[in-house]
């Protein structure tokens, strides 16, 4: 059993992660998400194989950083135009 | 913007122009209306009506992909967004810079089942970087702009921005939208101001597994395309002086010239490619990741060799193969930082390397079985001979593609185009439509099959309607040949749903749209068709008619290790 724990903007990332958990075979035992200063702490309890839960972990930190990069994009705009 | 009020098309259309955005590929419908009806005074960006949002799709990516700027397509709810799938996840899978824009019902409707109502956040949710649904006029712009820059990089990749109908009938308070960033080929912005990290003990590290190799290849993939780092490239195998060899998206970032070059591997790949993968002590895989049609039975690739990764996505190191030394950066960046390193040390002599790759070249094999019938390796081999060298070649899916990239000797990846990682048939047509609006000076060849082109050959309206002068040379075989090949090599060529032997007249469809069409099947008039095809101002189709069995070898049969080729159907 891994604990993955992420810092969305988007909520909708728990959904991704659920179903990339699904894709990779393996099984999402617990899921916690709670909004934290204007973004989400979200938990994830999950079984797999090794490799299978090597290539989930790497797949959610790739969705994490794009949901920060396009949340940074915004922030950038919004702040200087 | 002077208008003292502004609707939300309005801003979608003056962010796309802040964007630098030239021109768009869409589809009318009723949610998307606001912004069509925007089009219809609109003359700082030309929208191209095609004749099915994957086509918008599609061409977009066409657009980017010889370009390096953001492809945009437009499309209503429902049906629209739904129709651009394919091409958004073709997109994703090549890191495609699109941004893509769909009409959505209006906000009351959401999640009523309305007409035209489809959740395409969700659908594409795992075929994006990131989707985004607009709530408000206000938040257009931002959410525009965020999806360029996204779209841009440090990947690129497609982006979907769904905004309700009434979101873009609603009318604000005109002000300046900003200029964003002009449609560059590089990240800007926060890429732009995102300081490199340089991982000065993989570097030292790379630069020691080089010193010490006796036999390195270097792969390269399309991120010699991404980063522009096609000189910096060439710049480095010139002072590596070693064999290399790319991946079908990275076929051109090579100098064409360069007798150290060995021609695509994998799959399909040249022999010595493949050969020297199984025999080299180290690979350098430049801006490539390692898919299984690469690769072959993952724990047999490279044995002997040492793994050097090169990568702006640091996601992709022990993905498919374990790396010995991650380089994570822009791939022209990593290059220049070798390059600076690697001058400063003493290289070793790998002439005997050298030497031992030219012995493990073969030409490709031939499959030509039935004399007097024109067969589809000649019509390449005479098409890629003829060919101007600054030529863009778009190809569709299937044994065409294969044959293609086998011969392909492009000048620059941006100029041969192709489904690589999605292998979605109907690219080829569409793509070739993008790649010629973004490149009217140039000639540009779509090279199709008779299985794709029937899947977007209504574009033929779009080339028409624009008088593109793009040339389409038809490989017609009367099968779905790849999967035909699979059947006769491990299906026991038991031939189930592969025949095309009913197709069409494709000189008198090509005809109907108002293109100049021709066929050929006599190999004696197969130079001068193709001659006069190269030598058409207007679009035309060039239908050569091949014989239907010929298969694409060498082959790495599925399971098998990238040096166990075939090189002809078993006996």
């Amino acid at each position: 059993m891994t604990t993955i724990s992420v810092e969305m903007s988007d909520a909708r990332l728990a959904a991704r992660i659920i179903n990339m958990a699904y894709r990779f075979n393996c099984r999402t035992h617990e899921v916690h998400v709670e909004p934290v200063a204007g973004s989400y702490a979200g938990r994830f309890v999950i079984a797999g194989e090794p490799e299978a839960m090597r290539r989930l972990v790497m797949a959610v930190e790739k969705v994490v950083r794009d949901d920060r990069w396009m949340d940074a994009a915004a922030e950038r705009k919004a702040a200087y135009g | 913007m002077s208008s003292q009020h502004t609707s939300g098309a309005q801003i979608v259309i003056d962010t796309l122009v802040a964007e630098g955005v030239e021109v768009a590929f869409g589809y009318p419908g009723g949610t998307i209306m606001p912004v069509h009806d925007a089009f219809f005074s609109e003359h700082r960006i030309r929208h191209v009506l095609v004749r099915h949002e994957q086509g918008a799709a599609f061409a977009a990516g066409g657009y980017a992909r010889t370009t390096g700027k953001v492809g945009v397509c437009i499309a209503t709810s429902g049906p629209g967004a739904t129709n651009l799938v394919t091409g958004i996840c073709d997109a994703m899978m090549d890191s495609v810079p699109v941004v893509a824009i769909t009409g959505q019902v209006r906000s009351p409707l959401m999640g009523t089942d309305g007409f035209q109502e489809a959740d395409v956040a969700a659908i594409t949710s795992t075929i994006t970087k990131r989707n985004i649904v607009v709530r408000d006029v206000e938040s257009i712009a931002l959410a525009l702009h965020a999806a360029f820059e996204l779209a841009r990089g440090p990947r690129p990749g497609p982006v979907l921005v769904d905004i309700p109908t009434d979101v873009l009938r609603t009318k604000i308070e005109a002000r300046t939208v900003g200029d964003g960033n002009a449609n560059g080929r590089r990240p800007k912005g926060a890429a732009a101001s995102e300081a490199w990290e340089l991982d000065e003990a993989a570097f030292e590290n790379a630069v020691e597994l080089i010193c010490a190799s006796k036999r390195p290849l270097v792969i390269v993939g399309g991120g010699a395309r991404i980063s522009n780092a096609v000189e910096s490239y060439r710049r480095f195998m010139r002072l590596l002086n070693a064999p290399h060899t790319s991946t079908i998206n990275g076929l051109g970032a090579a100098d064409p010239g360069d007798p150290n070059f060995l021609g695509m591997c994998g799959m399909h790949g040249w022999k010595a490619a493949n050969k020297a993968i199984g025999e080299c002590d180290l690979i350098l895989a430049m801006g490539m990741r390692f898919d299984d049609r690469v690769t072959g039975r993952t724990d047999r690739f490279a044995r002997q060799a040492k793994i050097i990764h090169a990568d702006i996505d640091a996601s992709e190191f022990n993905k498919i193969i374990p790396v010995d030394v991650a380089l994570q950066g822009d791939l022209d960046a990593v290059l220049r930082e070798l390059i600076a390193r690697l001058s400063e040390r003493t290289l070793p002599d790998f002439s005997a390397w050298r030497e031992r790759v030219r012995e493990l070249h073969a030409p490709l094999p031939t499959d030509r079985t039935e004399g007097g019938m024109l067969s589809a390796t000649d019509v390449l081999d005479a098409f890629f001979e003829l060919a101007p060298q600054n030529v863009v070649v778009t190809v569709d899916v299937g044994q065409h593609q294969m044959w293609a990239a086998q011969r392909a000797r492009p000048v620059h990846p941006r100029h041969f185009i192709s489904s690589s990682g999605l292998g979605a048939m109907g690219f080829g047509l569409p793509a070739g439509i993008g790649a010629q609006l973004a490149h009217p000076e140039k000639p540009v060849v779509a090279i199709v099959g008779d299985g794709g082109l029937q899947m977007t050959m209504n574009e033929f309206a779009t080339i028409r309607r624009h008088e593109l002068p793009l040339k389409v040379l038809l490989i017609d075989n009367r099968n779905l040949g790849m999967v035909r090949q699979w059947q006769q090599l491990f299906y026991e060529k038991r031939y189930s749903a592969t025949s095309l032997y009913d197709n069409p007249d494709f000189v008198a469809i090509a005809k109907a749209y108002g293109i100049e069409a021709t066929a050929v099947d006599d190999p004696a008039q197969l130079r001068p068709a193709i001659e006069a095809l190269l030598r058409s101002e207007r679009p035309m189709l060039l239908h050569a008619k091949c014989f239907p069995n010929e298969c694409v070898f060498p082959m790495i049969p599925a399971g098998a290790a990238i040096d166990e080729m075939i090189d002809g159907a078993p006996v």
